[in-house]
């Protein structure tokens, strides 16, 4: 027995039983706090984790619909451009060959878009619907007619079901 | 694990001009996207309420699409108006400002709700540091007619701080909260010691904000264009286009010394289409946006005066809002106190970061670190 055993039964001996065993039984309770607190820690870890899977697969599959989604959104501007230029060649009474042959091309362009899910919002006609169409001009209303949309400034998109940008309308309104 | 799973506290940044919501995940801050998708505000949604004649209530991005459509029945910038006895009367019906802003913080329950799959019962929101006693009651009030228990609320400054983990910090300091957003900026003045943040001064320009630079860039355009076709830009797509294009350049030129804008067929005169070719360099785009970003020296002046202190004793400088990602602007903050400014965090979603943090020690020691 080594002099530090000895020293510690002796001193041991000296505490009476009654407090080493509160002693020991808060020991306990400090150890099952801490146990309680870290296993709270892992629970709320947990939970967190299987949200965080969830969420994670349910982005996999986005990410993988959504690919292309910036690069056809920068897209959308070549093609309001091909339009513009197609409007501006027919009202100049540009050859028709040449409008002919950028038409061909600007269809070519919507076809390849068209295929990897982009679809234009349609609007003329149409009764203006906020989650599709954002009301840049307004005119006057006939009875019963507000809320039509009566033109379109810029034509909108969306990507397998989803708005990569409202269509710009000119829409009919009450006066006030 | 139910229990874990209902006592997620959400932070609020309920902004005049945009919110946002975030959350703590396992310890580290997550943005929580809004229903519509990723736009030009980032995960952020204009603070737009909307009642149609229909009936119908719309919040957020398609709110602001159909504004000019329904222009009376269109609510923008609420926060303005909270904690005064101001009501907005639409279609018969009056409404108070917490009733409002209660639908916008509906929305970002709803989203949030969407977004983590189960219910979100608690939130900790943010208010301006200058905000008082009515306004930050309205605020309160706001949540629970949305149906949230509103834990607590605290100072955007105060969030931006914990954001960067200033609270860590065992010393006593001074920070200046600096915020430059969309359509405002403000200064706040903060001390920090002893766990607690302390609002010193709080001064601010609510017409100046980075949507006039935005407009600086399209006047440039436009008198570029004039200069060479003799035409002005005048019709909605033609301006819609131009705007675009400003705000990208904008953007473009912070990492980059010069951008090219191409506009083709912009316009057109009797016998040919006409295009806009400008290229702008960022040194042109400082010499625009400077006067701008010069309005910003008077409230820093200004709280500093008030306070009595000096740049000196100023120990921490924040960024927050959009427009501080511009290099010019984070150098003059820099320049005027003689010291770099924090980085590292998206400066849009910093205050609702704060404010989830905030939501993660009140819900109870769960964030691991």
């Amino acid at each position: 027995m080594s002099i530090d055993k000895v020293q510690e039964e002796e001193s041991a001996q000296e505490i009476p039983l009654e407090d080493q065993v509160k002693k020991l039984e808060m020991q306990i309770k400090a150890e099952q706090e801490k146990a309680e607190s870290i296993l709270n820690k892992m629970k709320y870890l947990q939970a967190d984790f299987d949200n965080y899977r969830k969420r994670v697969d349910k982005e996999l599959a986005e990410t993988k619909q959504f690919v292309n989604e910036r690069l056809i959104t920068n897209l959308l501007d070549v093609v309001d451009e091909f339009e513009l230029a197609l409007k501006v060649a027919k009202e100049g009474g540009k050859p028709d060959s040449l409008v002919g042959g950028v038409e061909m091309t600007l269809r070519k362009l919507l076809d390849i878009l068209g295929k990897e899910g982009l679809a234009r919002i349609e609007a003329i006609g149409k009764k203006f619907d906020p989650n599709l169409h954002e009301a840049t001009e307004i005119v006057p209303a006939k009875e019963n007619e507000e809320g039509v949309i009566i033109a379109e400034i810029r034509p909108g998109y969306m990507l397998k079901g989803k708005v990569l940008r409202p269509s710009m309308v000119k829409v009919t309104a009450a006066t006030v | 694990m139910s229990k874990p799973e209902t006592e997620k506290i959400i932070g609020i940044d309920l902004g005049t001009t945009n919110s946002a919501a975030a959350l703590m995940e396992a310890g580290r801050p997550v943005v929580i996207p809004s229903a519509e998708g990723q736009t030009a505000a980032g995960k952020m949604f204009p603070s737009v309420v909307a009642f149609t004649k229909d009936g119908q209530v719309i919040v957020g991005e398609a709110a602001k699409r159909q504004a000019a459509s329904n222009p009376e029945g269109t609510i923008f910038e609420i926060k303005r108006k909270m904690g005064t006895d101001y009501t907005v009367n639409i279609y018969f019906k009056s409404y108070t400002p917490q009733q409002i802003s209660s639908l916008i913080l509906q929305k970002i329950k709803k989203d949030a709700e969407t977004f983590l799959g189960r219910p979100v019962k608690k939130t900790v929101i943010t208010v301006p540091a200058h905000f008082n006693d009515n306004q930050r009651q309205a605020t309160k009030d706001a949540g629970e007619i949305a149906g949230l228990e509103v834990v607590r609320i605290i100072n955007e400054p105060t969030a931006a701080c914990l954001a960067y983990g200033l609270d860590k910090a065992e010393k006593e300091m001074k920070i200046c909260v600096f915020s430059f957003g969309g359509g405002t900026h403000d200064v706040t003045l903060m001390e920090f010691g002893g766990g607690v943040f302390q609002v010193l001064a709080t001064s601010g320009d609510t017409q100046t904000g980075g949507a006039d630079i935005d407009n600086a860039i399209v006047q440039l355009l436009k008198e570029e264009f004039r200069k060479q076709t003799g035409i002005e830009l005048t019709d909605k797509l033609a301006l819609t286009r131009l705007k675009e294009a400003a705000e990208k350049a904008k953007i473009e030129l912070s990492n980059l010394v010069t951008t090219d804008i191409d506009l083709p067929f912009i316009a057109a005169d009797a016998n040919n289409p006409k295009h806009l070719h400008y290229t702008l360099t960022k040194a042109k785009l400082e010499d625009l946006a400077l006067p701008i970003v010069k309005r910003i020296e008077e409230p820093i002046r200004r709280v500093l005066a008030d306070a009595k202190l000096t740049t000196k004793d100023v120990d921490r400088i924040i960024l927050i809002g959009g427009q501080t990602r511009m290099p010019l602007v984070r150098k003059m903050v820099e320049d005027f106190f003689g010291k770099p400014a924090e980085r590292g965090l998206d400066p849009m979603e910093c205050v609702a970061v704060g404010a989830a943090i905030q939501g993660a020690v009140l819900a109870g020691g769960h964030i691991v670190t």
